[in-house]
């Protein structure tokens, strides 16, 4: 065979390929949706490009893991910046025609479904629709992770049962009235803030038909929301692009209610998977991208930047204290005290992660306490709050008088700690450095060492479970209205502890009270049980609070925010912004 | 021939069961949690009992061998939830390959003719500029090259696109927005190949049957072309069949880099997450692709000298 023939051999080869390439790509992944009335139109309004640093791999409502993902989908109620321009928080009826409501003192709530609601080919949604995607969300076969939020702030009669496979589904809760109209009855009574934060915003229609006809064959399994194919959309937005850890496009529904109602100004949301964190920012300030998290360096430059938008984080980072160790200093509550008066927090905030502010508490400035609209503030805001971060601040003299206590009675030999952080992430390397300096040098060298251990974070999280461990850093997810209910992982009988040897009556009865009994409608007194509640974990030095992951957006000026002041549980409410010139 | 070939398929298969059997074992000594951390006990209890990690570790494997050998692979349990592992694999190829064979048809050509003027060209200022280019790309990894270029060429100057454009549909635009990657993940393969040519070349070129050649009436342009070359390809396959078949594993931190939706980064990220069956998978893969890529070296070693034949019984 002559060269010629070969490379031409090889030329069409290599063509061929990459045709197939293309091809296969497009039969995968990028398909144009048939059953929607909006494809492929030239846009002419606002559209707003954003980036994602979690990759939608999901779109199915009952496995996601980022509910702001949900665009394409609506809920019972929608929680909305006011469009009055009054920077309040407020919910509104989405697919509900008016918002639920309450009898028996909080326990059976009454949803009422608009008329004339549609998927995006016209299939009628309706209170079937919902009670449907219920059933299947607890379905004990399908085993789906979001099925928590029939159990988890608002607890749904016999949901856990259910879930269990103990009970039927007519045992359950979710009473199907009529077509427009479902009951749902709870375990214990909701604040209708509570109400609206969990079912009535976080439980999405499936579209039974489509659902069906993904499941397997011993109903285990769905492929439903994988692909473009098989994503029905009824929310604002209509999904028409897809690829899986590509991009998504979104494009205005203008048969939804809130759209009808002048709640939504963009035409289309176009979204792009970038996990490059430099790639982001570059795009952002080349005018490719419409908002940007800033990191610690970029904050620093622009943190008084007109554009920059701070936010609040609900969650508190620091290091679990294992009282229950078998090292016997950890024993000591004067030295788990003098941990936390000694920890150089506002060190590690300002020369580690720069972007971060510190905390001497566990309860962030992120949790709100009472309602929103009709009344309540932020915890940190509250007099028992301030009371506990001015005795709780960073304190090296009281730290050290604690820590030679603990040391005497320890009987004055040298003592060694390890300290556990997140192997393969260079501020985690930094912030341990710090600690383990500062630690060393308050209380002497020859009389403490910091031992440093690097592990994966799932890794020791799982030492954080088992007990075998001093110190370690990490987090317990809190909830911004209801932090009384995520403090349920300190109490003594919760079944995923990490183990501290933290355990206390009054604190168990304060969350208990405060969750589902006599504290749930009183929300001065459940100020005064979280303050307490806070104090009791704080004493025992179960957890050394170092700072709270607040972020700093960026948006461009061509961008008209619906709220200028960060709002609780939606931030700036991104859907709502409106694009008042060309990038 | 034929007789070679199916004892390395068998030999592949056994290597293969052994590497997803030891690879079950490792990935579950690994530390991690499938329901995520902070969530429900209830949850995590339920997602234990569907994927049988209730079970022993012995019991565990016979029903991944069963499932496996039924060629039920399994699904993603966190980074893709539900979807069957197979099918996240297959997904992601075409466009990893789409890349990277644009790069291989850069890396190869350039990388040859690098190493072919180099090694003609040997120590003069031409050879000395190749040998820094090549140790200059060797050194630098992919990914500053790709945040350089990046940077340059996206961000100041604005002549290409910062991402891989995603449509389905190949078109210019869509070539231009490969060129960054393209030229990220070629510089080390070029800076490769141009140092094995050049060595081979110059070896070639300095033994007896080149003189043979020359003395049978051939000039240095024929002698080159139609011996030293053609003999200096041979230990080539070794690195160049490997490279063709290593691009379908892709490259993370450029995917990354790019916005590329390939498979580069499904390793770590289904590891990071516990996705077990996502992983194993994986490790299949990448490990078929290495054994399918030695026996190809070894295939090619009789195709591209006639000299070397596999599997023939010795005469002597």
């Amino acid at each position: 065979m002559s060269m010629k023939r070969k490379l031409l051999i090889l030329l069409l080869g290599s063509t061929m390929m990459v045709t197939a390439c293309s091809q296969g790509t497009a039969n995968n992944d990028v398909k144009t949706e048939n059953n929607t009335s909006t494809e492929s139109e030239e846009f002419t309004g606002p559209k707003d490009y954003r980036s994602w640093t979690t990759s939608m791999s999901t779109f199915n409502p009952h496995m996601y893991t980022n509910s702001k993902a949900f665009s394409n989908l609506g809920t019972f109620v929608a929680a909305m910046a006011s469009s009055d321009g009054s920077n309040q928080l407020t919910f509104v009826p989405h697919h509900a025609s008016e918002l639920p409501t309450s009898s028996d003192g909080g326990t059976t709530w009454t949803i009422k479904i608009r008329d004339g609601l549609t998927w995006n080919d016209g299939t009628p949604l309706n209170a079937a629709t919902y009670e449907y995607s219920m059933k299947m969300l607890l379905d004990p076969k399908l085993v789906n992770k979001n099925a928590v939020y029939m159990f988890d702030t608002v607890v749904v009669k016999g949901a856990k049962d259910y879930y269990a496979g103990n009970i039927s589904w007519e045992d359950v809760g979710v009473k199907l009235i009529n077509d427009n109209e479902l009951q749902i009855v709870l375990e214990y009574p909701a604040t209708d803030l509570d109400f609206f934060t969990s079912l009535g915003s976080l439980i999405w229609p499936v579209k039974e038909d489509l659902y069906e006809a993904t499941m397997n064959e011993d109903r285990t399994s769905t492929t439903y929301a994988t692909t473009l194919d098989t994503t029905p959309s009824a929310g604002m937005f209509t999904l028409t692009e897809w690829i899986t850890e590509g991009h998504d496009v979104h494009v205005v529904n203008e048969n939804d209610p809130l759209v009808k109602e002048g709640y939504v100004h963009l035409d289309s949301i176009n979204r792009r998977y970038i996990s490059s964190s430099a790639t982001r920012s570059e795009m952002f300030f080349k005018n490719e991208l419409d908002q940007h998290s800033l990191s610690g360096d970029e904050y620093t430059q622009y943190k008084n930047d007109p554009r920059a938008n701070p936010t609040l984080s609900p969650h508190v980072w620091g290091y679990f204290v294992n009282g229950a160790s078998e090292n016997k200093i950890m024993q000591s509550q004067d030295f788990r005290n003098a941990l936390h008066y000694a920890t150089p927090r506002e060190t590690i905030c300002e020369d580690v992660y720069v972007l971060y502010p510190s905390t001497p508490y566990m309860i962030s400035t992120g949790i709100y306490v009472g309602d929103p609209i009709s009344g309540g503030e932020y915890y940190r805001d509250t007099a028992p709050a301030k009371a506990i971060e001015e005795k709780w601040a960073t304190n090296p003299d009281k730290a050290l008088e604690l820590f030679n206590k603990a040391y005497e009675e320890n009987g004055g030999t040298p003592v060694t700690v390890e300290y556990i952080y997140f192997e393969g992430q260079e501020d985690q390397k930094r912030q341990a450095e710090v600690l383990q300096e500062s630690l060393e040098n308050l209380f002497g060298k020859d009389r403490f060492t910091l031992a440093l251990r690097a592990v994966p974070p799932a890794a020791a999280y799982d030492l954080y479970r088992s007990g075998d461990y001093d110190l370690g850093l990490g987090v317990r997810l809190a909830n911004v209205f209801n932090p009384w209910a995520t403090l349920n992982v300190w109490t003594s009988d919760y079944a995923d502890k990490y183990i501290t040897g933290f355990e206390n009556e009054e604190f168990d009865e304060l969350q208990f009270e405060s969750v589902y009994g006599s504290l749930v409608n009183d929300i001065k007194g459940k100020g005064e049980a979280l303050a307490r509640m806070e104090e009791l974990l704080l004493e025992y030095g179960a957890f050394v609070p170092v700072m709270q992951n607040d972020n700093t957006v960026m948006y461009h000026e061509r961008m008209e925010l619906s709220t200028t002041e960060y709002l609780p549980f939606i931030g700036y409410s991104t859907n709502q912004l409106d694009i008042i010139s060309a990038p | 021939m034929t007789k070679y070939i199916i004892k390395r398929l068998i030999a592949m298969m056994i290597t293969l069961f052994i590497i997803i059997s030891l690879s079950f074992f490792a990935i579950r000594l690994i530390p991690g949690d499938i329901a995520g951390e902070g969530s429900s006990p209830i949850i995590r209890e339920a997602l234990i009992q569907r994927y049988h990690l209730d079970k022993s570790l012995g019991e565990q494997y016979a029903i991944f061998i069963k499932n496996f050998l039924s060629f039920d692979f399994g699904e993603s349990i966190t980074l893709y939830p539900r979807r069957p592992v197979f099918a996240i694999i297959i997904d992601k190829i075409p466009l990893t390959l789409q890349l990277n064979l644009f790069s291989l048809a850069l890396t190869i050509p350039v990388g040859l003719a690098c190493g072919i003027i180099a090694a003609l060209r040997k120590n003069t200022i031409v050879d000395h500029a190749i040998s820094t280019m090549v140790v200059f790309n060797v050194s630098v990894p992919s990914f500053i090259f790709a945040s350089i270029l990046q940077y340059i060429f996206a961000y100041k100057l604005g002549w290409f696109p910062f991402l891989l454009e995603l449509d389905s549909n190949f078109s210019l635009s869509k070539f231009v927005s490969m060129i960054l990657p393209i030229l990220a993940l070629s510089f080390g393969g070029i800076a490769t190949i141009t140092r094995y040519m050049r060595a081979e070349l110059f070896e070639a070129l300095n033994s007896e049957y080149m003189l043979l050649s020359k003395s049978k009436g051939l000039s240095q342009t024929q002698s080159t072309l139609r011996h030293a070359i053609r003999n200096s390809f041979i230990p080539l396959c070794n690195i160049i069949i490997p490279m063709f078949m290593g691009l379908l594993g892709g490259s993370m931190v450029v995917e990354n880099i790019f916005g590329i939706p390939g498979i580069g980064s499904l390793a770590a990220g289904s590891i990071q997450t516990s996705d077990y069956y996502l992983t194993i998978a994986v490790l299949f893969f990448y490990s078929l692709i290495g054994l399918i890529s030695m026996l190809l070296v070894d295939i090619s070693y009789g195709i591209v000298d006639p000299r070397i034949r596999m599997g023939g019984k010795s005469n002597e």
